[in-house]
């Protein structure tokens, strides 16, 4: 009882600024003795919101939630394969969503084989989703963003220590000075060395995962600078992900990524107005490379791809004695992009996207508030010299019908310039990003959305639908081969269409004390049509077009658990076949009825958790131990072609598992 | 200090415990209805009517009982109704004629009118034009032939080429008493398409007579510079079949003589023009119609692609060409003219013209 008060002050402590700030875009109605629950998912137009300890409250194979794994519980948000870091929103593409820390887009964010993050969680202030009514200078996106603000270094100085199934990590941060607080942290998993102690021990339990090898970590920096209303803020992220494995006899696969960014934050305030300047650059990198023995012929593929981004954006802020805010700015992105390097290929296109946008929040009513944005891009590929402009809108509004009754709604235009070749499902950050160009157009999408919230005391739901239309969705024809050397010749193996999505999307909250319980519920159907060489332009369903998701998340006192329950994913069937006759042979022919027609079984996952606390001297411990996938469910998480048997088979990466993350703070 | 214990024994997380199994990715769609005819000028006319099998199915589904018409839509006749001669395959006794427009309709108890349309083209005209050879029998050298001079082999030319042509070479196996194709063949021919290499260049055949075994090139040194098939030695070969595109050549390219080899069977052969007997090797020159001509292609590249070691032909997922309303596979047409190429005809004993 006394941890859980613990925790409900640090809660409050944590959210009170966090409340403050967004009052104004976020409502919660909940009386003050609940509202301090820092499970509680924040909700408005198109957005859901929480901070540290709601992300970590979920219970995930690693034991504790990441910015992802909290996103994929939301209701409108489908997953990829089973325990991995992808995620879709209301229809969207994968590549279709905007990951950023402190408003810096991350394109290789996934970490681990796709069970968490590249983002240090004790670095982590808050994080909301948004699908919906999105923010003016929020562009070059069409489904989702993903924003992760990380917090300011705390004035005294603390220094963290964590532990859990993959991960080790240290962090430590506080003030050097009056004006400059610092903050950093590293983390590597012991991945490899855990294999090499188990291996032996689980052997011919293994599959057919051999001669596994891995070097995963990242650090971060955050340096803070504050004088009266000046500050400046400067970070820096880098993170690894290389993996090797064999997965039959003469065969070897290695992949990896790369993430370096750098940012410089300054921001001044004057009374109610406020601007804000960020400059920042981002590399991300993949590789992959294949050596394979296929029908008694070699196979070596080694493919890279490098993204560099050069990014800067100035914004001003002024909120008027009416309740009006009034929002706008500039922001300018040179790209490189070098998609797809195989041999002396290298594919280097650069590309400038130019944003003029504004923001105009109105109080139209007492109970009313609308918000408009609208945004001028110009992109130019300056490699491929085609350049255009698009413009883009996003409205929002809510209307309190009663203290616990509000009616929401968006409307959104939106354009992405950036497309991703996926070809992996699970999150891998493998996935190839292209710019668009001469033949290859920018994605478009049109979405609403409605819906109506309720809040009463310790009660709080919400329901509502979306629609959405997309264009120049690109496909990739040969997405589902990992590593193909066909990547170097892209654009001759992408085909545009459009896309369809709709659905319903339900959430309910129910908060005590002792109890907490979450359910959210998406119902949808997302598919694709008018390829002109796919499935001869007919509809198809989308990989991931989940009918059901059910996430039920519940707490009581120490215990958690979550629970599961998803309609599978799309696949490829395998062909028919019918013998054909030509001159002077006859053949066995093969016939594919369709594009992903066929349907994998139903995902269903139950973790359990518990988690206490205890200190030591100085040392503050906070333990979560647990048990994933406790009915030890085959939940497939990937299939691959065994080259051995020639046939197809799925892989389940979460069998029953147990889970610690042990926390150690010092102060 | 004694939670210390509750993590020992946690700590060797049970990791990599990923288990695989297989999985047939049935999809167990409905099947579709597969007919093959290609109609040709020689009787009587074939069509085979299937079902598509599933990858799980057990048992092959087939198609007892079906109504076939062939209906010329040029004279505005029914040609007939074709009737069941063994099981999956349908026989009319009838032949084409060359640029009639002809129709096919399938009537099956349960489905829709599958039908489809086409045209037959005309006949391709080859002539062949000459071949001489050393032996030991034979001293005396014939007149020179233009370009190929005192060369041997098979010479051919073409006087009609139609849109769309493809060649290929049948050796007859006396043990099995049938024909079966040459897996490699080759020519010098300009306009050949190059969809089907396989990679290897033309080499000449190697000869054996039981006691002494020699390379034919040798031989062939030995004999004043005299090469069998010289303007083959080096060219591409061919997987099956040499694939003539007519848009593709001009008038000039056209007229040009050419020679044909691959490794056919049994001893090197030569062509020797005319009709070939019953039991007799030969070589197909077959004009087509321009939808049998596409789906002759893709069968071809799809074929090859399932066979490859590509491991990246395993995510190809196109379907061959198909010109079947309601249904899959091809209605063709096709004029063959086959020219004899036989097996009595050795190095070591050729056919001199």
């Amino acid at each position: 009882m006394k941890t859980a008060n613990i925790k409900l002050i640090l809660s409050c402590v944590m959210l009170f600024p966090f409340m403050l700030c967004h009052s104004q875009e976020l409502r919660d109605s909940l009386n003050a003795a609940i509202k301090i629950d820092s499970r509680r998912v924040m909700r408005g137009p198109g957005k859901l919101q929480t901070g540290l300890e709601g992300m970590r409250s979920i219970v995930t194979p690693l034991g504790e939630g990441d910015p992802i794994h909290w996103a994929q519980a939301m209701p409108g948000v489908t997953t990829g394969a089973d325990g991995s870091s992808a995620f879709y929103v209301r229809g969207g593409n994968m590549g279709n969503n905007l990951f950023t820390l402190d408003g810096v887009p991350v394109y290789g964010y996934s970490h681990l084989l796709g069970l968490t993050t590249i983002i240090p969680h004790d670095a982590i202030d808050k994080v909301q989703l948004s699908s919906g009514g999105f923010q003016g200078k929020d562009n070059n996106f069409t489904a989702a963003h993903l924003s992760i603000t990380t917090k300011d270094p705390s004035k005294e100085w603390k220094t963290n220590l964590s532990l859990n199934n993959f991960i080790v990590a240290a962090s430590t941060e506080g003030t050097v000075s009056d004006k400059l607080s610092t903050f950093v942290s590293a983390r590597i998993s012991p991945l490899a060395l855990e294999y090499r102690a188990v291996s032996g021990m689980l052997s011919g339990k293994m599959g057919d995962l051999d001669d596994f090898s891995a070097g995963v970590g990242d650090i971060y920096g955050k340096v803070v600078w504050k004088n009266g209303n000046h500050s400046l803020r400067t970070s820096f992220l880098g993170s690894m992900d290389k993996y090797g494995f064999g997965m039959s006899e003469n065969s070897r696969e290695t992949m990896g990524w790369n993430n370096l960014i750098g940012s410089v934050n300054y921001n001044v305030s004057i009374g109610e107005s406020a601007w804000n300047t960020l400059i920042s650059a981002n590399r991300y990198e993949s590789r992959q490379q294949q050596d394979k023995n296929y029908r008694n012929s070699s196979d070596h593929l080694s493919l890279k791809s490098t993204l560099n981004e050069f990014t800067l954006t100035s914004d001003l802020s002024r909120k008027t004695n009416t309740g009006l805010t009034l929002q706008g700015g500039v922001k300018a992105r040179f790209a490189q992009f070098a998609p797809g390097q195989v041999a002396s290929v290298t594919n280097r296109s650069n590309t400038l996207l130019a944003t003029l946008w504004g923001e105009l929040d109105y109080p139209a009513a007492e109970n009313l508030s609308l918000k408009a944005a609208i945004r001028w891009n110009y992109f130019r590929n300056l490699t491929r010299k085609s350049g255009r402009f698009d413009p883009e809108f996003s409205l929002s509004a809510e209307w309190n019908l009663s203290d616990a009754v509000s009616l929401r709604g968006t409307v959104d235009r939106m354009v992405q310039y950036y497309h991703t070749l996926e070809g992996f499902p699970v999150g891998w950050s493998l996935d190839m990003i292209v710019p668009s160009g001469p033949t290859v157009f920018p994605e478009g999408v049109w979405q609403s959305s409605a819906g109506i919230s309720f809040e009463k005391e310790r009660h709080s739901a919400s329901i509502g639908g979306f629609y959405k239309m997309q264009n120049n969705l690109v496909y990739y024809k040969y997405a589902q081969d990992l590593f193909d050397g066909a990547l170097a010749a892209w654009e001759d193996h992408v085909d545009m269409g459009k896309g369809t999505s709709f659905g319903a999307e339900f959430l309910y909250e129910y908060t005590s004390p002792d109890f907490y319980a979450r359910v959210a519920y998406t119902l949808s159907k997302t598919t694709r049509d008018g390829f002109r060489i796919i499935n001869d332009g007919e509809a198809f369903h989308t990989k991931f077009d989940r009918g059901h998701v059910l996430n039920v998340n519940t707490e009581w006192k120490k215990f958690s658990a979550a629970f599961i329950l998803q309609s599978g994913h799309w696949e490829n069937g395998v062909a028919q076949t019918y013998t054909m006759h030509v001159p002077g042979a006859t053949w066995k022919a093969e016939y594919y009825d369709g594009l992903n027609n066929y349907h994998m079984p139903t995902v269903i996952r139950l973790d359990l958790g518990y988690h206490f606390a205890f200190e030591t001297g100085k040392a503050q411990h906070d333990v979560k131990i647990g048990i994933c996938n406790v009915t030890n469910h085959f939940n497939p998480f990937m299939l691959y072609f065994d080259t051995d048997t020639e046939s197809w088979k799925e892989i389940a990466l979460l069998p029953i598992m147990p889970n610690l993350s042990w926390k150690i703070s010092f102060r | 200090m004694k939670h210390f214990h509750y993590f020992a024994l946690i700590l060797l997380p049970i990791l990599f415990l990923s288990c695989t199994r297989e999985v047939s990715l049935d999809a167990e769609e409905k099947p579709e209805v597969v007919v093959e005819c290609v109609l040709t000028n020689q009787r009587p006319q074939v069509l085979y009517l299937s079902l598509t099998e599933g990858p799980d199915e057990s048992e092959i589904p087939t198609i007892g009982s079906a109504e076939i018409l062939l209906k010329d839509l040029t004279r505005g006749v029914e040609c007939g109704v074709f009737s069941l001669s063994e099981p999956g395959k349908w026989e009319l006794d009838y032949r084409p004629v060359a640029e009639h427009r002809y129709r096919l309709e399938v009537i099956l108890p349960g489905h829709e009118l599958i039908w489809a349309e086409q045209t037959m083209p005309q006949n391709i005209s080859v002539q062949v034009s000459g071949a001489w050879s050393p032996s030991a029998s034979s001293a005396f050298p014939p007149p020179p032939i233009p370009k190929y001079g005192y060369d041997q082999g098979t010479l051919y030319n073409i006087t009609f080429l139609p849109d769309y042509t493809w060649i290929y070479g049948l050796d007859y196996n006396e043990e099995t008493e049938a024909y079966t194709i040459a897996e490699e063949i080759c020519t010098d021919f300009i306009g050949v398409d190059n969809f089907n290499l396989t990679g290897k260049r033309y080499e000449p055949p190697t000869y054996q007579d039981g006691t002494t075994s020699f390379i034919y090139k040798e031989f062939m040194k030995s004999c004043e510079g005299w090469a069998l098939y010289p303007h083959l030695i080096g060219q591409s070969i061919h997987w099956r079949y040499l694939h003539l595109q007519k848009s593709k050549l001009t008038a000039e390219e056209l007229e040009e003589k050419f020679q044909i080899s691959g490794n056919f069977s049994g001893d090197y052969m030569a062509g020797t023009g005319g009709t070939p007997k019953l039991g007799q090797g030969r070589l197909m020159f077959t004009s087509v119609s321009e939808d049998y001509d596409k789906y002759l292609q893709e069968s071809v590249y799809f074929h090859k692609q399932q066979t490859s070691d590509n491991l990246s032909s395993i995510y190809v997922r196109e379907n061959i060409f198909s010109n079947i309303q309601g249904g899959l596979g091809i209605f063709g047409a096709q004029m063959v003219s086959p020219v004899s190429w036989s097996r009595e005809n050795s190095p070591i004993n050729p056919v001199v013209y």
